[in-house]
């Protein structure tokens, strides 16, 4: 397998005691790009994001992330964003600071404080204090102050309104580096088609397609959503 | 500004965008763009995609990069004045098409455009 | 790492937990009070039995949040949402339990040196506590003579098998939690269940175990204990009770251990 793309997976398999959710799949995801991970929901999108996370463990199959099977590794260069809120309550916006910096020699802290307070969040607050959607701005900029190899974003923009929606997609594209790559799983691909250098799509635990935008624009002369819904049309 | 439209690649609209921009002044000639990174931001578009597009302008020699200080629009004003010329003449040859497919013909067009001339100022 | 992990786990329930060690030690401290000035107020009697029962109160639901705190952190921290940053750390599933498991033991032996001193603060100044080393000698003289053992050394069994005790409970549950996430939408359920069953397990093997021993040593289990072989009998049901917790204790840990590592399945 190329050892140069941060994510490498042959035949990978994830079977649930009720579910085959991940049926050999086999890609290859290269660094420096801002990839869209596309699926109809049960696709086994989380489930792949979830294994290179290191959340889950795989059924069958090889699967590398920056050259290491999911492990100590692999975390300290993977920033993960899952679609729900993982701070603990209890702390405080310093606590939680303090604890990134603490756990992970990559964080940007200088960059996260900056972030923070351009969004007038207060390092004081508490976190239990806060609205959902400044508890997922704070995870955002946790996860964007990292200076990691990859970057998961799971469902990032899912249920979230369009000023929201738009800070997120300026965070990454600013805080895109040509030695990171970050991969966004997300069914909502109009929002995102203009950020995505290329993109996968995933259907029944398999891979489906592998191209970059514009060579799908070029070949088909639709957009990336268009072909979406063509192609997982119920 | 960045208008994008669906069907076509990103990255060829981003040059026409940025072409535009250059030829109407917007980027005068001899100065400095923008990083890819700002460009990218502004557009909201990936910055492999905006450095793609930087690439084919410096390809059509509108801007030329200098290694460490960035990218500059040429000041070579005759090719700008020959490019803006160009494009014009293209816009003119899609509006004639357009004309005739509906049927006008040379003097009605010349009366439209009069009439047009005269409601804007 | 561990240390790191360590120090964040007293921060999470040293808030929580310290308060209550406070209110202990207060309330040992007012009861004190109260009999002190009972002699001087005699209204204060009737307080009295108030006062104690509240005290008594207090001490249980000393342990019991002390216990419940140390659990629900462990399911909340690891099974739920806290879990999904919890364990994209670069570390160790074990260093996570392990971590747990320290520090959880340190609030047991903490709750239990809380409530002693407690007590000692109800005591103080009525000369309980000089009397104490005295009445200690003269229990301990008088329990040889009858036992065969004395009763520092009875305490001091009694002290390690409890605390031994409280520590493999702890493990218990948390292999009880980690078994739940299991059971997809009824976690708390299968967590209680496996709870049960494990309880089961260990009493069966316990009862099996003390049996066998009394066949080894030749007491008859069923029969009275001649009080001449109480000594060594006792000695023999605290040595086997230590030694299986210890037992089971290193089973839990490391079927957690397995779990964690090897089976994770976050909601």
């Amino acid at each position: 397998m190329n050892r140069d793309a941060i994510i490498s997976c042959q035949g990978l398999q994830k079977r649930y005691s009720y579910k085959l959710a991940l049926n050999g799949l086999t890609l290859e995801i290269p660094r420096g790009k801002i990839v869209g991970l596309l699926g109809p929901n049960g696709s086994g999108k989380t489930t792949f994001i979830k294994l290179v996370s290191g959340l889950l463990t795989p059924t069958a199959g090889e699967l590398l992330v920056g050259g290491h099977r999911p492990g100590v590794e692999s975390k300290r260069i993977v920033s993960y964003l899952p679609e729900r809120t993982y701070l603990n309550d209890w702390m405080r916006v310093e606590g939680i600071l303090e604890m990134f910096s603490d756990f992970y020699p990559d964080f940007n802290e200088a960059k996260a404080r900056d972030m923070l307070a351009r969004l007038g969040i207060n390092l004081k607050d508490k976190l239990k204090t806060m609205s959902k959607g400044t508890k997922e701005k704070v995870q955002l900029i946790l996860v964007m102050s990292r200076e990691a190899e990859l970057y998961l974003l799971d469902e990032p923009i899912g249920g979230v309104d369009p000023a929201a929606r738009d800070y997120i997609l300026d965070t990454i594209i600013s805080n895109y580096s040509e030695n990171a790559t970050v991969l966004i799983s997300t069914h909502l691909i109009s929002d995102i088609e203009k950020v995505l250098d290329e993109v996968v799509f995933i259907k029944n635990g398999q891979m489906v397609l592998q191209s970059s935008v514009d060579d799908i624009r070029a070949s088909w002369g639709i957009s990336v959503d268009q072909l979406f819904r063509e192609e997982f049309r119920c | 500004m960045w208008k994008i439209e669906s069907d076509r690649p990103i990255y060829l609209q981003l040059v026409e965008t940025l072409q535009q921009q250059i030829l109407t002044g917007v980027y005068p000639p001899g100065g400095k763009l923008p990083s890819v990174r700002d460009l990218a931001a502004e557009a909201a578009v990936n910055p492999n995609t905006m450095q793609k597009a930087l690439g084919e302008l410096e390809r059509l020699g509108l801007v030329y990069a200098q290694r460490t200080a960035g990218r500059f629009i040429t000041d070579d004003r005759e090719r700008l004045e020959q490019m803006k010329e160009q494009l014009a003449a293209e816009q003119v040859q899609i509006f004639l098409k357009k004309m005739s497919e509906m049927g006008l013909s040379r003097q009605d067009v010349i009366a439209l455009l009069e009439r047009a001339e005269k409601e804007m100022e | 790492m561990l240390g790191k992990l360590i120090k964040y786990e007293f921060k999470a329930t040293g808030r929580l937990l310290l308060p209550v060690y406070g209110a202990l030690l207060l309330m040992g401290g007012v009861v004190n009070l109260g009999l002190t000035l009972q002699g001087k107020l005699p209204v204060l009697k009737f307080a009295q039995g108030v006062l104690i029962f509240a005290y008594v109160a207090l001490m249980v639901a000393a342990f019991a949040l002390s216990f419940f705190v140390v659990i629900s952190r462990f399911y909340k921290n690891l099974i739920c949402d806290e879990g999904y940053l919890m364990f994209t750390l670069p570390v160790k599933a074990g260093t996570h339990l392990l971590a747990k498991t320290v520090v959880s033991t340190v609030w047991s032996v903490g709750t239990c040196l809380a409530a002693v001193g407690s007590l000692l603060l109800m005591g103080a100044g009525h000369g309980i506590i000089s009397q104490l080393p005295d009445v200690l000698r003269a229990a301990n003289v008088a329990m040889k003579g009858e036992l065969g053992m004395g009763m520092s050394e009875l305490l001091l069994w009694t002290l390690f098998t409890v605390l031994v005790s409280l520590v493999v409970t702890n493990l218990m549950c948390y292999l009880s939690i980690s078994i739940g996430q299991f059971g997809r939408g009824h976690r708390i359920l299968t967590s209680v269940g496996a709870y049960l069953v494990l309880n089961v397990v260990i009493q069966s093997i316990s009862t099996v175990a003390l049996l066998v021993a009394c066949l080894f040593t030749g007491l008859d289990f069923f029969g009275d204990v001649p009080l001449g072989q109480m000594a060594g009998f006792l000695r023999m049901v605290f040595a086997l009770s230590i030694g299986l917790n210890v037992f089971f204790g290193g089973c839990f840990y490391a079927g957690s251990n397995f779990i964690l590592s090897r089976k994770l399945n976050l909601e």
